[in-house]
């Protein structure tokens, strides 16, 4: 039984994804190995900094997500057809991470532009505050990937496949280009992300992806 | 035949049905198509797989109504048939299983996501329930079942739409976990348990998702957590593809093996979800039928629950802190941020008092003049995104609890209740109704002064709840605690009635802890001998700060003598944590040898001390030390020994960026002076700027600051910057080098644009290109003298460049 049907036309909205900022993997995106909490730092000032970027950002982070399901329809040298669109999934890493697969679950989600304009406002007073909320902000993005990631997940199982990886355009030759074309089936303007001429996304910290689903073996 | 139903799910072990969806198949039901509208279409095949569940021996069937509600039949086009479609489901199931059995009528998931976590307003979810429950109410069924919920949200509106219709028609309820034990939304089984049963159904489960072995766990928590019978229907193990069928892996022998177990861990009634057969379900009730389910034992006390946690308040149990301090009484710059309808500070504070130890938090967002429902709302929904504490709604208008009380997909404490007539008949209803436990201050309309008196107001209370159908589990006290400074023998009657409530009443007390010292110096020592003494006298919680260490200091070491740390493990947990602060905090401070201002200036740019290096450098200056000599003898050797611990991996791009700008904000003092006295030398001169195009500059930014440290004249011309721009700049500037930074792969070809516009224009600049796209390889090949990986090398790759040598250029293969 399916609990939410994301195949369809409509997509599934997550308005606010519940989260929690764990101070190990701000400190890992950072580069700083081996510690746990940001108390354990040595240098008291940097600490304090780290801190206070992670408690704003609590404030600022505002987490929204959204996902569709398409059927695959067909499999060409140079891309993966759906009924919906042929200029998706283009390029041979899509092949590779598609063929096998009878469904593709596209994702976009966001922590909202709040963390974003604090940034702008803040970095010619203070860059480091600025940097640090930026990097908790970058993986934040990546959480709130991983949040609706797992949704997704259960639901493919539940049908009976299993996923593929997620996977984003700019990698590998999954072209940048397919942005607009990839929000536009998403539905990403529900959540409030969009893209530039240069498929920058807007919120800068928004990611879109694929998973596929593959059969079970 | 209701009530018969109640004290069959409570007494008996019953049998429930086994998947619907494959059998149907197997008559033909296409791939993707709804089994629902075969209630209308092909009732015969609907009935023959049912048949076959009752001849296996269930004596529960559920409709085939899983689908049919208004959202889900839409995507059919046949919303318009809903009523007629949950009705035939009904007659279909009475037909197959005769008298004896049991006839549920199933509700699914309405087929999209609830508000706040998803796409629907509540009361939107809730209509769509609603509307379903109605229909197989009126056709007749013997108990409703909502059944493979992953959001407690969407199961709370199912619940208070079956709740609103049902009447005596019992109700159960199923959430669905995932492997690691959570529902999707993080909500674990006791929470799960704890929350339903606040709703008030009557009996709690776990189906779909996983097999038997992945659910086991799941109801013996839920059985850990609640009297109430418990339920399961596990999947035949997740699901595989095979020969173009979803098939599911585990046969009847293999699933059957759990059905002993789950009996065990405390499930009555046992059925089957996805891929299960009536070849199990006949085992399932051979198991069962000379079985009766064993009564269980829970820990007593009252439960109050997030979505992710449930906290339990009663003796026995650790005490509770409820903190204090989301309240804008007294304090200004929070209350303006309410009245502006910002929830910054709000979420702040939870965030704060969550790091400080709080076990829940009261949420009060009583402004004068505002519209505290709306902000009521927006209140819960911000904090329940970032704290998973259990919240306590706490206002005096009736609308802004029901807001509070909506918008929290968990199991809140209302504060608060009194004996007053009016406040009963206005509160009671909202508490039955969403599920909530309740503080009932022990006043009527004033509060009397013997602790027998406020006894009896509790009792009072007490005979509302039971009319209203609040159970005694729902309550805590408040004795009330008085300014001891206005009448001391009040506190003592206030002790008196914490031990009176839980001996004559046996339920739990919480207090207001603050306002006890009011009007007295050194508040922090009464508040925590109160504290001591009333958590001696029983006291099971209180609204307090969780902030002050000596009250803390206060629970922990009085717990110890009111039974509610076995062990004490709590208490030396607490100790030792503190101790390892303290000793860290020594260890900082161990090297107390004086220190020349020029040492500390060294130091706070090596630590990354930003806060007090203007200061430092004012002293320095004060006592006589030389601008140029600050900054090319103390602070220049501080950065570049920084640099030379982040070569060594000792210090971190973190540590160099913080250094970065805490010698910016040293240097911008000194700038003045060394300009005065014309001892400004520059390095050289960069033009920085992120390519057109692209958005992203923070890098850069940091970039920027370290070279300026360096003695590099910086002219940052910010994002998006187009290559005519750069050009200009760098020709009005007289630049060296042109920085060039992009993050993108659609935007780092400008890079060659300019470094190609360079060229072929013979201007003398040197382009230096970094950003997380760019390589080493690609900076050879588009014909640039420099790449920088980073903030650690920026310094070093100018300094190449103007030296005339390339930097971290890779060879292009030939």
């Amino acid at each position: 039984m399916h609990t939410v049907r994301s195949v369809g036309e409509r997509p599934v909205i997550i308005n606010s994804i519940p989260f929690k900022i764990e101070e190990k993997r701000v400190l890992r995106e950072l580069r700083i190995p081996k510690l746990q909490y940001v108390r354990e730092m040595q240098e008291e000032g940097v600490a304090r900094a780290i801190k206070q970027a992670i408690n704003a950002a609590y404030t600022l982070i505002h987490g929204r997500g959204c996902y569709r399901t398409l059927r695959l329809t067909g499999v060409l040298e140079d891309r993966v057809l759906t009924a919906e669109c042929d200029s998706l999934f283009v390029g041979r890493n899509m092949v590779k991470l598609l063929a096998r697969c009878e469904y593709a679950t596209l994702l976009a989600v966001t922590i909202g532009a709040g963390l974003e304009q604090r940034i702008d406002e803040i970095k010619v007073a203070s860059v480091s505050d600025a940097y640090f909320l930026d990097v908790v902000g970058g993986w934040m993005a990546d959480y709130m990937a991983e949040k609706v990631d797992g949704i997704v997940q259960t639901e493919v199982q539940r049908s009976g496949y299993a996923r593929t990886m997620r996977y984003s355009p700019g990698y590998g030759d999954w072209d940048l280009r397919v942005q607009p074309e990839l929000l536009r089936l998403v539905g990403a303007a529900s959540i409030g992300v969009t893209c530039t001429e240069t498929c920058i996304l807007q919120p800068r910290k928004s990611v879109t992806a694929v998973i596929g689903w593959e059969r079970a073996a | 035949m209701s009530r018969s139903t109640l004290e069959r799910l409570a007494g008996e072990a019953l049998v429930l049905d086994g998947s619907m969806g494959a059998l149907l198949q197997g008559r033909g039901l296409p791939s993707g198509y709804a089994p629902d509208l075969w209630n209308l279409e092909k009732p015969d095949a609907i009935e023959a797989v049912q048949r076959e569940y009752v001849k296996a021996g269930a004596r529960i069937l559920l409709t085939n109504t899983f689908g049919a509600s208004r959202r889900r039949l839409a995507e059919y086009d046949a919303e318009g048939r809903l009523r007629d479609i949950n009705a035939a489901a009904v007659a279909i199931a009475r037909r197959a299983g005769g008298d004896a059995v049991l006839v549920a009528g199933d509700i699914g998931p309405c087929g999209t996501t609830v508000q706040p976590f998803g796409e629907i307003p509540f009361q939107e979810a809730y209509d769509i329930f609603h509307e379903q429950a109605r229909a197989l109410v009126d056709a007749g069924v013997d108990l409703l079942v909502i059944e493979t919920m992953f959001d407690l949200q969407e199961m709370r509106a199912a619940i208070m739409a079956c709740n609103d219709v049902r009447g005596s028609v019992p109700l159960v309820a199923f959430m669905t976990f995932t492997q690691d034990g959570l529902t999707d939304t993080g909500t674990d089984p006791v929470t799960a348990a704890t929350v339903l049963e606040g709703l008030g159904v009557d009996a709690v489960g776990a189906n779909c998702s996983t097999g038997p072995e992945h659910m086991l766990p799941v109801i013996r928590a839920m059985a850990g957590a609640t009297r109430l019978p418990i339920a399961v229907q596990p999947n035949a193990g997740l699901p595989i593809q095979k020969d173009g069928a979803t098939i599911f892996p585990m046969s009847a022998d293999e699933m059957a093996d759990y059905v002993p177990r789950f009996f065990e861990a405390g499930a009555g009634i046992i059925g089957g979800c996805c891929g299960t057969t009536p070849d199990y379900i006949h085992r399932v009730a051979s198991f069962l039928s000379s079985r009766r389910p064993a009564a269980r034992s829970v820990p007593a006390g009252l439960r109050i629950a997030s979505r992710m946690k449930t906290v339990l308040i009663g003796p026995g149990h650790p005490f509770c802190v409820i903190g204090e301090k989301i309240n804008p009484t007294g304090r200004k710059k929070f209350a303006a941020a309410i009245a502006e309808g910002r929830m910054d500070l709000v979420v702040a504070e939870a965030r704060r008092q969550l790091e400080a130890g709080a076990d829940a938090l009261d949420v009060n967002v009583g402004v004068p003049l505002t519209d505290e429902p709306a902000m009521m709302g927006k209140a819960i929904a911000a904090i329940q995104n970032v704290v998973d504490l259990p919240l306590v709604v706490d206002s005096s208008y009736v609308e802004a609890l029901e807001t509070g009380l909506i918008n929290y997909p968990g199991k809140a404490l209302v504060n608060s209740i009194n004996a007053e007539p009016e406040r009963l008949e206005a509160i009671f209803p909202l508490v039955k109704r969403y599920g909530a436990a309740v503080i009932a201050l022990c006043a009527g309309d004033e509060i009397p002064e013997k602790a027998v008196d406020r006894l009896r107001n509790a009792e009072k209370i007490l005979r509302s709840a039971e009319q209203h159908g609040v159970r005694p589990e729902q309550i805590v006290f408040d004795p009330l605690a008085l300014v001891v400074s206005a009448m001391q023998t009040g506190s003592a009657q206030t002790l008196e009635t914490i031990r009176l409530i839980a001996r004559e009443l046996g339920r739990p007390t919480s207090l207001g802890l603050s306002n006890v010292s009011f009007g007295l110096p050194h508040r922090p020592l009464i508040n925590q001998t109160f504290l001591s003494m009333a958590i001696a006298a029983g006291l099971d919680a209180a609204i307090m700060s969780p902030y002050e260490e000596e009250l803390k200091q206060a629970v922990s070491a009085a717990s110890l003598f009111a039974g509610r740390d076995p062990d004490c493990r709590r208490f030396i947990e607490r100790q030792t944590a503190t101790a390892s602060d303290r000793a860290a905090r020594a260890a900082r401070a161990a090297d107390t040898r004086p220190r020349t201002p020029e040492e500390r200036i060294y130091e706070s740019i090596v630590e990354g001390d930003r806060d007090s290096i203007e200061m430092l450098v004012r002293e320095a200056l004060a006592g006589g030390s030389d601008p140029f000599h600050l900054f090319v003898n103390v602070m220049t050797p501080a950065i570049r020994h920084l640099g030379d611990l982040f070569g060594a991996r000792k210090k971190f791009i973190p540590h160099l960026v913080a250094a970065a700008d805490t010698m910016k904000r040293g240097v911008a003092i000194l700038t003045p002076l060394l300009e005065a006295s014309g001892q400004v030398s520059h390095k050289g001169t960069i033009v920085m700027a992120t390519v057109k195009g692209d958005i992203h500059d923070i890098g850069k930014s940091v970039c920027a600051i370290m070279l300026k440290n360096f003695g590099f004249q910086v002219h940052d011309l910010g994002r998006n910057v187009p290559m005519e721009t750069i050009l200009e700049a760098a020709e009005r500037e007289r630049a060296d080098i042109i920085g060039l930074s992009a993050l993108m792969t659609t935007t780092m070809m400008q890079m060659k644009v300019v470094a190609d516009a360079v060229r072929e224009r013979g201007m003398p600049y040197k382009v230096l290109v970094g950003g997380a796209v760019v390589t080493p390889r690609f900076a050879a090949e588009i014909g640039v003298h420099g790449y920088s990986r980073d903030v650690g090398d920026c310094v070093q790759a100018a300094e190449a460049l103007l030296e005339g040598r390339t930097a971290g250029l890779s060879a292009i293969p030939a």
